[in-house]
């Protein structure tokens, strides 16, 4: 990039994130309409056209030639998320980078990098997803992170946003409770039990959030039981495949609502990747604190966000209910790849809400769940 | 355990008693003679068998053809003796007690075999019958979900040419956690089983005090192309490569994944797309489940993207096709691919490099297919070894195993056995 590209980026960035944040602010009272949200997903793929070379020249061989052939969201080319793990794929020289943070992997498996210049866009985001679906009720909650200390994983996005969740939603108490070493054991396992007998003691509802495979050591391989506060609640993420550990997700909300006295409408699921600045979350405990009237089932887009499920042969969007390949419309992932396509399978079961449905054989392994894994030792 | 099942392995255990009793070239016949019906292409039951796997896989007969002759081929009588007396040191220690090592010893077969099969070749979970009946075991095989029927149409070959054999083999399956299942795997002293590490760890939780287990974990295979043999046989490394990778869909661990060329190799790509599509005519990519289809969209959007950062990557298949050929310009360690029927191939300057690059794959690289002279197969032949890999063999006849394959590195009988020695 010249001095003067570099400049017009950079008053180009000022002027979408402003308009992204503005967006991501709207929330779920006052979305941006349809129209405000295909004009501003265009505006971001223009910039990510002009000042990322390899997406230009992707795009080019998926027959865009220019920004302007593109006349609606769309129609904009996705990113495979293998994309990171090919090269810098980022709208801006490494000089300006603020943070990065790697996907997950197993040895012999290529790690993506995604690359931020600002974490504003990211952390509104997660903060506005997480008030909405985590803590709708209060301020601030005591949040026990079964992660490590960001220090200790400072390339995980899952731990960055739990930073994010302890700076806007931390009561006094919140606590990462792992260490990134699986030699540690016992010393975490301790550590999440005075966590837990500390919040039962208070009387104060917490938020327990972690990776799946986490909940499932921490509950498999740890004793004891804790009745939580009323309110309490947990915050699951990622799956137990590609793992060297067998569960399943039912036996798992089972466990949490035994040994820990949260109840499995008080379990959200959050499903997100390094690769998107956006989380998805379902409605469930909104729903059970009486505060909407999202329906509790699927995984709920964000207004800032958009996603198509498609027949992967030929990108045409699929019935509502069919299983087809997700594509993310992140406008928060201004930096890097607005669309992402996932070889992820979902179907549509609401208007804005969708399901997982599984990962297909021999698909890479790849999630918050196998970070964890790699925190744990298990992989 | 359900009383269906309870009663299925007091019958196997019943019937492996009496399996006990005979002699072993007399078991060793009867196996050979049911897999010779399976080599004959005019057996009622093979051909019934190439219709039905046809029909599941999705490709002519004439694949599954290549699939049943190369997998039944090494079963002989002789094969199946000659590895009982090379693997336990006289075959017949699984008749009695004989004089072994100084001592008398007796190998004993296990009371009841579990073997928990996983989608692949076909005759993968024949080999494993035919391992655990070498030594007079019952077996119950649950194959994979979703699997062709290729075991329970053995099976009853097997019941065929000899009731008294064919009594010790049980082939059904059970749903995921089900607690007939879980029974019959408690019921059992030899758990056998083929699949993901994630698969295996969770068996490991089912299985009895002091049962032994006998896991195959994931492997893959990698070939090898000398500048001489291509020099000498384009297109005879063309066919033997694509035999190879070909073979079953590359659904097993015998099938390379990559194959690493001296020289260039790019040229190797449109040929060898061709000749993989001609072996295992597989429906074409847009045909698939949205999960395959969504993996392999993915995979080839990847290869855009490389593209497009200049990198010189060249691909051969499309939608239309049921086959992916990649050629990237630096070798890397052997890596499974994203999706089925994907193959890599990456130049080398030397073939020697190869070693280096199964080292980093230490563990996993079951087999080394290699086109090149025997004085180039004795000169990689160490340093492979060295590096991990647990098979090195002429490339073409990496489907070809003989009875004596040491699967896994590990000997095919001698882990499923318990020795008894008796002293004077």
């Amino acid at each position: 990039l010249t001095f003067d590209s570099d400049d017009a980026r950079e008053r180009e960035v000022a002027r979408l994130d402003a308009e992204i944040l503005e967006a991501i602010g709207r929330g779920w009272d006052d979305p941006p309409s349809e129209i405000a949200f295909d004009r501003l997903a265009r505006d971001v793929f223009a910039h990510q056209f002009r000042f990322n070379p390899v997406y230009r020249q992707f795009c080019l061989l998926q027959g865009v030639s220019a920004p302007a052939d593109v006349v609606e969201w769309r129609q904009i080319p996705p990113v495979p998320t293998g994309a990171f793990k090919v090269g810098r794929w980022a709208t801006f020289p490494p000089e300006r980078d603020r943070a990065a943070f790697r996907t997950s992997g197993t040895t012999g498996t290529a790690r993506g990098i995604h690359y931020f210049d600002t974490l504003a866009l990211y952390n509104a985001a997660i903060v506005a997803s997480a008030r909405r679906f985590l803590v709708p009720d209060r301020e601030r909650i005591r949040c026990l992170f079964l992660a490590p200390e960001p220090r200790m994983a400072p390339d995980s996005s899952l731990v960055h946003m739990f930073a994010v969740f302890r700076e806007a939603l931390g009561a006094p108490g919140t606590a990462f409770l792992m260490t990134a070493d699986s030699a540690n054991a016992e010393r975490d396992a301790a550590a999440i039990a005075a966590a837990l007998d500390r919040a039962v003691a208070d009387g104060e509802p917490v938020l327990v959030a972690g990776p799946a495979i986490a909940f499932h050591r921490v509950l498999t391989e740890g004793a004891g039981t804790w009745s939580l506060p009323a309110d309490s609640r947990a915050m699951v993420t990622g799956g137990f495949k590609g793992l060297r550990t067998a569960a399943d997700p039912a036996r798992l909300a089972a466990a949490i609502a035994e040994r820990l006295g949260i109840p499995p409408e008080l379990q959200a699921a959050e499903y997100g990747m390094t690769e998107l600045s956006s989380q998805y979350y379902d409605a469930r405990t909104r729903t059970a604190l009486g505060l909407g009237t999202d329906s509790c089932i699927g995984l709920v887009v964000p207004p800032w966000a958009r996603v198509r499920i498609v027949d992967p042969a030929d990108g045409s969007e699929v019935a509502e209910g069919e299983v087809g390949a997700i594509v993310h419309y992140d406008l928060a992932n201004r930096g890097s790849a607005l669309v992402l396509q996932t070889s992820d399978l979902g179907a549509w079961v609401g208007p804005t809400s969708f399901e997982l449905r599984g990962r297909e054989p021999g698909a890479e392994a790849r999630g918050c769940s196998l970070a964890a894994d790699l925190w744990l030792g298990g992989a | 355990m359900s009383a269906d099942a309870a009663a299925r392995c007091d019958a196997l255990v019943r019937a492996g008693e009496a399996l006990a009793d005979r002699p072993v070239a007399e078991v060793a016949a009867a196996l050979a003679a049911a897999c010779a019906r399976w080599r004959d292409p005019a057996d009622p039951a093979r051909r019934e068998g190439e219709r039905a796997l046809s029909e599941h896989h999705r490709v002519p007969a004439a694949a599954i053809a290549r699939v049943l002759d190369a997998g039944f081929e090494p079963w002989t009588e002789r094969a199946l003796l000659d590895r009982a007396a090379t693997e336990l040191g006289d075959a017949r220690a699984l008749d009695g007690f004989v004089a072994l090592g100084g001592a008398r010893r007796m190998a004993l077969g296990p009371r009841l075999a579990v073997t928990l099969a996983s989608r692949g070749v076909p005759t993968t979970p024949v080999g494993d019958l035919i391992d655990l009946l070498s030594v007079k075991a019952p077996v119950w095989l649950k194959p994979a979900a979703g699997s062709d029927d290729l075991a329970a149409r053995f099976a009853a070959t097997v019941a065929q040419v000899d009731p008294g054999i064919g009594a010790a083999i049980e082939v059904s399956g059970w749903p995921r956690g089900a607690p007939h299942g879980r029974a019959v795997l408690a019921a059992a002293d030899l758990v056998m089983a083929t699949g993901r590490a994630e698969t295996l760890t969770g068996v490991e939780r089912l299985v009895a005090d002091g049962a032994r287990l006998v896991l195959h974990g994931p492997r893959l295979s990698v070939a090898v192309v000398t500048r001489s043999a291509l020099e000498a046989d384009f297109d005879g490394c063309v066919r033997a490569l694509a035999d190879d990778v070909a073979f079953a869909g590359q659904a097993g661990c015998l099938s390379p994944v990559v194959a690493w060329v001296e020289g260039s190799g790019e040229e190797l790509l449109e040929p060898l797309h061709a000749a993989c599509v001609e072996r295992w005519p597989a429906p074409a990519r847009r045909e698939l489940e949205p999960g395959e289809r969504a993996a392999w969209a993915e995979w080839a959007a990847v290869r855009a993207v490389e593209r497009a950062a200049g990198r010189p990557v060249a691909v051969a298949g499309d939608l239309d096709s049921g086959w992916s050929i990649e050629w990237r310009p630096e070798p890397a360690p052997p890596t499974p691919p994203s999706g089925p029927r994907i193959l890599a191939v990456a130049p080398l300057t030397d073939a020697t490099e190869s070693a280096r690059l199964c080292a980093r794959a230490r563990g996993t690289v079951a087999c080394v297919g290699i086109a090149g002279s025997s004085a180039e197969m004795d000169r990689l032949a160490l340093p492979l070894a060295r590096a991990g890999v647990e098979r090195v063999t002429p490339l073409g006849r990496m489907q070809h195993p003989p009875a004596s394959w040491r699967r896994d590195g590990r000997p095919s009988i001698a882990d499923l056995v318990r020795w008894v020695d008796r002293e004077e």
